[in-house]
């Protein structure tokens, strides 16, 4: 079907002009002349440490920035640049540089997904959550996150590089770690609101961090009315295409549901060309929900113009899934039609799906050592020397400790 | 698989930067204090310098007439320094706002920015976030350096940002809400802001907290409470006690009090514990607690002993914490025990030691820093020119850097190290 990412963007649901996404998509002019802002002098501004207003936290900011040198470029987002980056005091301690662009257009100061992403990793520390290190902005006011580095690229890149085989083994220990992440974020009151393949990174070690915080948002208040305009379109549960203003984070279940079902198939698992379009792709596979199914959709907002006068339709069969998903097993089927439950209140929640069977069923999760990874053999050697120079993070061997004393439901 | 409440709070950034024993808050508060008073004395002595070396052009009639623009519509007046100070300024020692002051002076700028907030019609949860950006931003500055107004209108706007995304509107049809404001006095000083806010957004407030309580007691004295007192009470036994804790018999009476007993705690969590050091030196647990005790003293005795048994070793320390706590939000004038009274009559009633504050602010603002859109500006005019900057302005850099220098080590050393 040729679908690319570029595809999939940010949502754009119909009726919505989507003022925030639109700003997003736009092509950032001033990109051009953005190459000459990373110079060396950056490493160097311990020498001109700033203006007249010179303040305490403007000292304490310098102490921050100075701890870090900029190495080369990563790659680049809609939002920010990312620079490959390590200790000054410790080249080996590698880290990126996410330096946030400054849209000249932007008449509203910060944007809101920098924001975000800086209000809720600052709070969120998990071995599953890419680790935000430190905060610093540098003179010409561009806002820097300092991450953990994650070399080894997207979950997505992995399903879709033929070249990698992987099992039913390595599909579970994945998806074990997108669902404790998962799990610890909404304990945390946190809906991600974007979570897909290519927002899970990979850190040296294998273990996948899920990254991208720039449409969280705290869900700790029920009353608290929220946009329906989130999720990219494959992940993007049914009850938003509905209109739904107040949900939980049955939401993200929806969207782990498709990412686990994407390397069962290694495909993607709900593609669609438009927005109005993906209701008919995902009532394809799951039936036209009725107020049985599903009591209270009849009252969602777009219920009347997208669902009322559909035809009625039944859900794939079993047989359907087994011979798709042959990769996971029955258990693994099993779980991922809890996770892609069209009513939101019978959804699987995270701490639901890590008390499933399907992780204590054979086969057992992959050790993470021998996970499958990019890149071939010689690539392999590289990135274990790497391994070894850089070692565990401090922070991350006290995350793992925590989580380790959380009993992780069947994760015995 | 539940993660416990305190386990929670002590991961968050406010546990982590924004919690303080009240000795280390006095000791910060002081440190920024001494920092900006020597670069008050410093700004004002060099723009008296440079006035000086103009006089023989322009002797002695007044240069300061009109620079002075202390409420924002700043933009485009240009980065020339406003004149510090009224009929007094002859020269010599400034005389600067001591450390006590400053507080009295940030507090006022809350209490004015709360006004505000109502003014905007904001949820007060946006307000309240406001107000503790406010107060952590004050930590680390001076109000001589920063302007309360100006900071206020920005620290509103980047909580609304934070609280409603989306939904926060443009900064333009935010100021345009707001008297002589303009976009670029939401946006120029958003930078400064969130540095000092160590770029933590998230501010945990004893509100959602207090109204669990509450639902809670309901459950209680409706004798469907599901959960378990720790010594085994049965729910008839719960509410038999909670009824004598209201000192009423039957379920609507106690209803109506509750009710009312919410409302009160409420408004306490609202101001006293906006107006006060509350969120820097309790959690938000106790906050609520705190307040929920000033509200209902026998009520939340019998609360809490459901929770940690009175016998509990733990029991007497945690009752003391919740009672300075108290002492805290019950010393803040706002507070009363007839929770009917008119809501903000006290706050026009500036205490005189605030107004002897207020006016002495005055004559002791940075000349530097005080139009924030020029400030800016020039900051941007920096990064492209690099290098070439005018004489006197590496002049004052070196003299800051130096002083920052000397001050940092002892300061800023032990801080920075739990961040690396
Ligand atoms: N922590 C990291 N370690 C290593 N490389 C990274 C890291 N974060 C990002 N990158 C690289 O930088 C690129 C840009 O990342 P970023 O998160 O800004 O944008 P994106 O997610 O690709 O795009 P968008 O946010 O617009 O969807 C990534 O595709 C990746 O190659
Ligand atoms: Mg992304």
């Amino acid at each position: 079907m040729g679908m690319s990412p570029a595809l999939s963007p940010r949502p754009n649901p119909p009726g919505s002009n989507a003022p925030f996404n639109a700003a997003k998509a736009k092509p950032l002019v001033h990109l051009l002349n953005h190459k000459t802002v990373p110079s060396p002098s950056l490493t160097s501004a311990a020498t001109t440490p700033g203006g007249p207003d010179d303040g305490l936290a403007e000292e304490m900011n310098d102490g921050v920035k100075n701890q870090f040198i900029f190495g080369s470029r990563l790659g680049e987002g809609t939002y920010a640049t990312v620079y490959r980056g390590h200790y000054r005091d410790d080249p080996s301690k590698l880290v990126a540089i996410k330096k946030m662009k400054k849209n000249t257009e932007w008449q509203d100061g910060i944007n809101l997904d920098s924001l975000r992403e800086m209000k809720y990793l600052a709070e969120l520390h998990h071995p599953h959550v890419i680790n935000l290190i430190a905060v610093f902005t540098t003179k010409d006011e561009n806002i820097n996150l300092v991450l953990e580095h994650l070399p080894r690229g997207e979950l997505q890149d992995i399903w879709k590089d033929k070249e990698i085989a992987y099992g039913g083994a390595d599909v579970k220990a994945w998806s074990n770690m997108i669902c404790q992440a998962v799990w610890w974020i909404h304990e945390n009151f946190v809906l991600h609101r974007d979570i897909k393949s290519n927002n899970i990174l990979i850190a040296a070690d294998n273990s996948l961090k899920l990254a991208d915080f720039g449409l969280a948002r705290s869900f700790a208040n029920p009353e608290a009315d929220m946009t329906y305009n989130v999720i990219t379109r494959f992940y993007r549960p049914p009850e938003l295409f509905l209109g739904s203003s107040h949900y939980g984070g049955c939401v993200d279940m929806w969207s782990v549901g498709c990412v686990i079902a994407e390397l069962a198939v290694r495909d993607w698992f709900l593609p669609s060309e438009t927005d109005l379009a993906h209701l008919g792709v995902i009532t394809e596979v799951f039936g036209v929900p009725t107020e049985h199914d599903w009591p209270g959709i009849s009252k969602l907002r777009f219920w009347k113009e997208q669902l009322e006068n559909t035809p009625p339709k039944r859900p794939q069969p079993l047989s359907w899934w087994r011979s798709r998903m042959p990769l996971i097993g029955e258990a693994g089927i099993d779980l991922v039609r809890g996770l892609l439950t069209m009513d939101p209140v019978k959804r699987l929640s995270a701490k639901q799906a890590l008390e499933h069977h399907y992780w204590s069923a054979t086969p057992r999760p992959q050790k993470r050592e021998n996970l499958p990874r990019k890149g071939g053999k010689e690539a392999e050697r590289a990135m274990g020397e790497q391994l070894k120079r850089v070692g565990p993070e401090a922070d991350e061997e006290k995350m793992a400790k925590i989580a380790r004393k959380l009993d992780f439901g069947a994760m015995r | 698989m539940r993660l416990n409440e305190d386990d929670l709070y002590r991961q968050s950034t406010q546990y982590k930067h924004w919690s303080f024993t009240p000795s280390d808050l006095t000791r910060l508060r002081e440190k920024t204090n001494a920092h900006a008073a020597a670069q008050v004395q410093l700004h004002i002595a060099q723009d008296r310098a440079e006035r000086a070396k103009l006089a023989p052009l322009d002797v002695a009639s007044a240069p300061d007439s009109g620079a002075n623009t202390p409420n924002g519509n700043g933009a485009g007046t240009g980065a020339n320094t406003p004149v510090p100070g009224g009929a007094g300024d002859k020269g010599g020692e400034v005389d600067c706002l001591t450390m006590d002051e400053e507080k009295m002076v940030v507090d006022k700028f809350c209490e004015t920015a709360m006004k505000l907030g109502d003014f905007l019609k904001l949820q007060p949860d946006v307000t309240a976030t406001a107000i503790q950006f406010m107060r952590r931003f004050y930590l680390y500055n001076s109000p001589m350096t920063y302007d309360g107004t100006k900071i206020s209108k920005t620290a509103f706007f980047l909580a609304l940002k934070l609280e409603l995304g989306t939904r926060a509107g443009s900064a333009s049809d935010f100021a345009s809400r707001l008297p002589k404001t303009t976009r670029d006095d939401i946006v120029a000083p958003e930078y400064t802001i969130v540095q000092a806010l160590r770029f933590n957004f998230e501010v945990r407030h004893p509100f959602r907290g207090l109204k669990g309580v509450h639902l809670e007691l309901e459950d209680m004295i409706h004798a469907n409470y599901a959960g378990v007192a720790r010594d085994g009470r049965s729910s008839a036994d719960l509410r038999a006690e909670a009824l004598a804790a209201l000192q009423v018999t039957g379920g609507d009476e106690a209803e109506g009090k509750l009710g009312n007993i919410y409302a009160h705690a409420k408004d306490i969590l609202a101001m006293a514990a906006q107006l006060t050091d509350a969120y820097f030196l309790y959690t938000p647990a106790q906050i609520l607690l705190a307040a929920h005790l000033l509200a209902a003293p026998a009520l939340t005795t019998f609360y809490l002993g459901t929770k940690i048994p009175s016998s509990s070793p733990a029991a007497p320390k945690i009752l003391s914490t919740l009672q300075s706590c108290a002492d805290l939000l019950s010393s803040h004038r706002s507070y009363t025990k007839n929770p009917a009274a008119n809501k903000h009559g006290w706050a026009d009633t500036d205490p005189p030691e605030t107004k002897r504050a207020m006016k002495k602010l005055r004559a002791c603002k940075d000349p530097t820093t005080q139009d924030l859109v020029a400030l800016n500006a020039g900051k941007k005019r920096d990064v492209v020119r690099d290098g070439e900057l005018e004489e006197g302005k590496a002049k004052r850099r070196k003299l800051n850097r130096e002083m920052a220098e000397k001050e940092s080590d002892s300061f800023w050393g032990p801080e920075l190290k739990k961040e690396g």
